[in-house]
């Protein structure tokens, strides 16, 4: 059994929280499947590459979820949080053999509840005021109402 | 059986780009961005430039997009280095809502995977999806539509893999608008060149673009493209006729079937 950390191409940097909330090796798979199912073109593939060569990662040419769970043994994996479905597809073929654990990336605006994402002002009138400050400020923990004299 | 690893070391950057011809089969040039230019794109970040002149084609516009794509710099750090290099909190507002733009989509890709290939809404140009092309016309794809500006545009999207924001809007108004081809064929294309492809930013501001994801369908005219992109494309009228109209024109010309302008 190994522990992995599987670096994907949205957090490609050392910095990434994934790097230090994963443990043992992070490898980055080479998956020209997935690629091609997200209608990658060439120059952003030679971009990847590039970053890629500035990270302590471990390349890798195959099927992404084959791949992963040869190396793992069975150990666990821990990667990035993304909304990307394709990439929300393979961590769900994972899950179903090993633990996976996905870390979110720094924050970038706190918000209570769930936006309205019919519009994008919506959602930006109430992500505003956090967006505004260093760090996204201090979250509102307890929503819109707790804690106001009425 | 574990394959042996990759190479990450290179004599040059020809010797890399000669790699990922091999492993992924494809042809092409590589864009002159490199992913090693992160931190001059932030030494030469301008926030309050940005919120003045960023719909310009000359404008200081941050192109961060490659590296925030690929989390390289994140969301945060980008706002909190916007706001230190202001005296006004104002003057990093429309940088930072901007960031806000790629937060939401991502969170609107979070909620609503199925909207990143599917019609959020119906069209609103007075014509059904039904109406429009499947499929990419080949002069567009080309860039050899005989509009001069647009095929700028595309031959700098396949040139340099990047697009000024403001260009990408100009091109995808033309590929829906005027060629009536659905916006899910644009966005492949679009997705197939650009170096900060992502699937979400991408095709929902088609979606913005189309209709199908905003109260109205964008147009833009000659004159439009004259203010913004000057001399550095293509503007002359001579070389742009199905663009060089008033609104009012284009928009009736474009949409004849749309009840309300």
């Amino acid at each position: 059994m190994t522990d992995l950390i599987w670096i994907h191409d949205e957090c490609l940097r050392a910095d990434h929280p994934v790097f230090t909330e994963g443990k043992g090796e992070a490898v980055f798979i080479w998956d020209k499947d997935y690629m091609n199912s997200m209608s990658m073109g060439f120059k952003q593939k030679v971009f990847i590459y590039e970053a890629l060569t500035d990270l302590p990662v471990t390349i890798y040419q195959g099927s992404t979820p084959a791949l992963l769970l040869e190396l793992a043994q069975g150990g666990g994996i821990t990667t990035a949080a993304s909304p990307n479905p394709y990439l929300r597809d393979i961590m769900t073929a994972l899950r179903a053999r090993l633990e996976l654990t996905t870390v979110e990336d720094e924050v970038f605006a706190h918000l209570s509840g769930t936006p309205d994402l019919r519009r994008f002002f919506r959602y930006w009138n109430k992500a505003k005021s956090s967006a505004m400050q260093p760090h996204g400020g201090t979250p509102d923990l307890f929503g819109d109402s707790f804690g106001r004299s009425s | 059986m574990i394959p042996a690893p990759l190479p990450r070391q290179f004599p040059d950057r020809a010797a890399l780009i000669d790699h990922v011809r091999m492993i992924s089969g494809d042809e092409g040039d590589a864009s002159p961005i490199t992913a090693t230019d992160l931190n001059a794109a932030l030494n030469a970040l301008d926030p309050a430039g940005y919120g003045k002149t960023r719909n310009f084609l000359n404008g200081k516009v941050t192109r961060l997009s490659a590296y925030i794509r690929h989390g390289m710099v994140s969301l945060n750090h980008v706002r909190n280095l916007a706001l230190a290099r202001v005296s006004r909190k104002a003057d990093a507002e429309k940088l930072v809502q901007e960031l806000g733009w790629r937060e939401f989509w991502r969170k609107v890709q979070a909620q609503h995977p199925d909207w990143i290939w599917t019609d959020v809404e119906a069209y609103k140009t007075g014509f059904t999806a039904a109406d429009y092309t499947d499929d990419l016309p080949d002069d567009i794809a080309a860039a050899e539509t005989g509009v001069a500006a647009i095929d700028d545009i595309i031959t700098r999207l396949k040139t340099d893999g990047y697009l000024h924001n403001h260009l990408r809007m100009y091109l995808a108004s033309y590929v829906v608008h005027w060629r009536q081809v659905k916006w899910q064929a644009g966005a492949r294309f679009m997705l197939s060149h650009l170096i900060d492809a992502d699937l979400a930013s991408n095709n929902l501001s088609w979606q913005w673009i189309a209709s199908t994801y905003s109260s109205k369908p964008y147009i833009f005219n000659l004159e439009n493209m004259q203010k913004y992109c000057g001399s550095l494309i293509t503007t002359s009228a001579q070389h742009n006729a199905p663009l060089d109209a008033s609104y009012e024109e284009l928009s009736a010309r474009l949409f004849p079937h749309k009840q309300e302008f």
